[in-house]
């Protein structure tokens, strides 16, 4: 005698088989799955449908027949329909399935997220049953690109962001491609069957025509085929450079930021290229970070849209997210007007030249002979020399300081006194406050007894960089006068002078007079030296 | 081409058309529909029917009461409320224009 369950259905009392009982119950949990997708009315659609089993259970019991039987069970389910039926009559209306018993297995399989045996997003199994292989070896995959940059974990939240979750027992079973059914299994052979049936009645009569629109049939059959194919590739192909192009100017994106942020430091990007850690290099700007914001905004909405549409077109995700587009675009164009209106902020600000040039005294009576030299600012402020662009700058980190090389360039004074003319200038200075931006380039030279000192470098806040502030030293020497220019000093002269003065260590670290053409070696240095030696 | 999704799209479209309708000739219980409905061989399996039913009695174009039965538990009966006959005549009066329209295309 075979084991029987009691149980409690549509209002009435049932003895059931064991077998058949298990049957049951996983025919309703398979119903309660599908009508998930109902939400509220769900419980309600069950109970109903319960009571029809219930009545249909009983219509079959009898005298002799007691208990409930799997085959019961089994013809009441076909009576009510199993889900897949549901599906097929309800796809059928929207038309959004291709042709029942042709669509290959692989047409009708979609991505999406599996929660019902996931870690963290489901983004994992999902793929499993997509590709039809272990959730494990995504995993290790993800894990493994998690190492690379962390793009295992980009790729990880963009997924979980833009594949849809399976609720439904429909989303479930496109999940892993439609399972061989009965019914799915009857519909194909029916098709052929009457594919066959068609092709037979036209045998005889038409047996000749018949034959040479089928070969020529066949042929344009076959040209379609290959056409599709071919279209099926060229997506996939643009679904794939999406998604490459995409991912790779995100990875870079984010590694200039981070680098431009400061956060990486000193992040080499390629080969001698060095970003510093320019916090402030854009501080000037006074909107530093509203700019930064929309530019990254600006740039990553559409990467992350070329991953989206890869994604979409390789997988065949159906997108749930109409809200998050329409976001994600009024964010960009909000965006777009914020880098514009920073923009044209700043320019407005950025229009000013500005100089400002002073000129000292040096005390020539004491000392007939005159030393230029330069002194060394930099001593103990670990400077590094970044190369940008072209651009060479000398920066502290410690100090967020910039160091420039000043100018020098000598001239005959009109007076028999001798000057040191300082002159600064920078450029996109905001206006009215150029005495200001004039404090800020800071630069110091001092005389001592008979030698006068020159500062290698003149400095400005990082903050100032884009004032490029610069200083040019005019050292008015008087007729006659005998002065020395050190190997340095030569170094600091502009590039006609370096060449009229300095070109063979000419006049290097020899006495040489003012005359109203410019320096001469001292004549009876000339003669002596020879002797000296 | 296929005929048989045609049919079952065809079908799908009058279910709900067809179901106010039953309703209107008087109140029934589910079966009393399936089994109208299979007659006519508008649906293939029953279990379709109970989400419409469902979905067409929370718009409110239908109601149910529950009343005693003598073969067994109580049933659910439906009936039409008011904005249900509303929309009969309005699906009725669709799909005799539609009717006509298809016939005056396919009779000529």
């Amino acid at each position: 005698m075979k084991k029987t369950i009691q149980i409690h259905m549509g209002g009435r009392q049932f003895h059931i088989d064991e077998d058949a009982y298990q049957k049951l119950n996983h025919y309703l949990e398979s119903l309660k799955r599908h009508f998930v997708a109902e939400g509220e009315a769900a419980k309600e659609i069950l109970e109903d449908i319960e009571h029809r089993i219930a009545e249909l259970l009983e219509k079959n019991l009898s005298e002799n027949h007691q208990s409930v039987s799997i085959e019961d069970v089994n013809q009441t389910i076909s009576i009510l329909g199993k889900v897949e039926d549901f599906i097929y009559e309800e796809s059928a209306a929207g038309g959004s399935i291709p042709e029942a018993g042709s669509y290959s297995r692989r047409d009708y399989r979609r991505l999406y997220r599996d929660e019902d045996s996931n870690y963290i997003g489901g983004v994992a199994s999902g793929m499993a049953a997509y590709f039809d292989i272990d959730a494990l070896w995504i995993r290790v995959a993800f894990i493994v690109l998690a190492f690379l940059h962390g793009v295992g974990i980009l790729v990880y939240l963009i997924l979980w962001v833009v594949v849809p979750k399976a609720r439904t027992t429909a989303e479930k079973l496109q999940m892993r491609g439609v399972p061989v059914t009965l019914s799915s299994i009857r519909e194909s052979v029916n098709a052929e069957y009457d594919k066959v049936k068609t092709g037979f009645s036209h045998i005889g009569d038409h047996n000749a025509i018949r034959q040479t629109r089928s070969a020529f049939e066949n042929i344009l059959r076959g040209l379609g085929l290959v056409f599709v194919a071919f279209f099926k590739f060229i997506i996939g192909a643009i679904g794939v450079t999406f998604l490459i192009t995409g991912a790779i100017i995100l990875a870079v994106l984010i590694m200039f930021i981070l680098a431009f942020a400061g956060i990486l430091g000193h992040f080499p990007v390629w080969n001698g290229f060095e970003l510093p850690s320019l916090t402030h290099l854009f501080a000037s700007t006074g909107h530093y970070y509203l700019l930064i914001i929309a530019l990254v905004v600006l740039v990553i909405i559409p990467i992350v849209a070329l991953i989206y549409w890869g994604i979409k077109i390789l997988f065949n995700v159906q997108s749930r997210h109409p809200a998050l587009r329409a976001f994600l675009l009024t964010t960009w164009i909000l965006a777009l007007v914020l880098f514009i209106t920073v923009i044209i902020l700043n320019a407005s600000h950025f229009t000013m030249e500005a100089r400002v040039a002073h000129t000292a005294r040096i005390e020539t009576k004491k000392w007939p002979r005159l030393y230029i030299d330069v002194q060394d600012n930099t001593v103990d402020k670990r400077i590094t020399e970044y190369n940008v662009f072209d651009r060479t700058f000398l920066y502290s980190d410690h100090e967020n300081a910039l160091f420039t090389v000043p100018e020098l360039a000598i001239g005959l004074s009109k007076d028999q006194g001798m000057y040191m003319g300082i002159e600064k200038y920078a450029s996109n200075v905001v206006p009215n406050q150029s005495d200001e931006a004039m404090d800020r380039i800071y630069f110091q030279w001092e005389q001592k007894d008979s030698v006068v000192y020159i500062n290698n470098y003149l400095t400005t806040r990082d903050e100032d960089f884009w004032m490029f502030g610069q200083v040019r030293l005019n050292l008015q020497i008087p007729e006659g006068q005998v002065v020395v220019l050190s190997e340095r000093a030569c170094e600091l002269l502009d590039p006609d002078q370096r060449y009229r003065y300095c070109q063979d260590s000419m006049l290097t670290n020899k006495p040489a007079v003012m005359t109203p053409d410019g320096l001469r070696l001292l004549e009876n240095q000339k003669s002596r030296s020879p002797r000296n030696k | 081409m296929d005929f048989e999704n045609a049919k079952a799209q065809m079908r799908k479209g009058v279910l709900e058309f067809c179901i106010l309708s039953i309703l209107s000739r008087g109140d029934a219980y589910a079966t009393d529909i399936l089994n109208t409905l299979k007659e006519s061989e508008l649906i293939v399996v029953e279990g379709t029917l109970y989400p419409l039913l469902t979905r067409q009695k929370n718009a409110g174009l239908l109601s149910y009461r529950w009343e005693e039965s003598t073969q067994g538990p109580p049933r659910k009966y439906y009936a039409l409320t008011e904005k249900g006959s509303e929309v009969l005549k309005e699906l009725d009066a669709s799909w005799r224009s539609l009717i006509e329209a298809v016939d005056s295309i396919v009779k000529k």
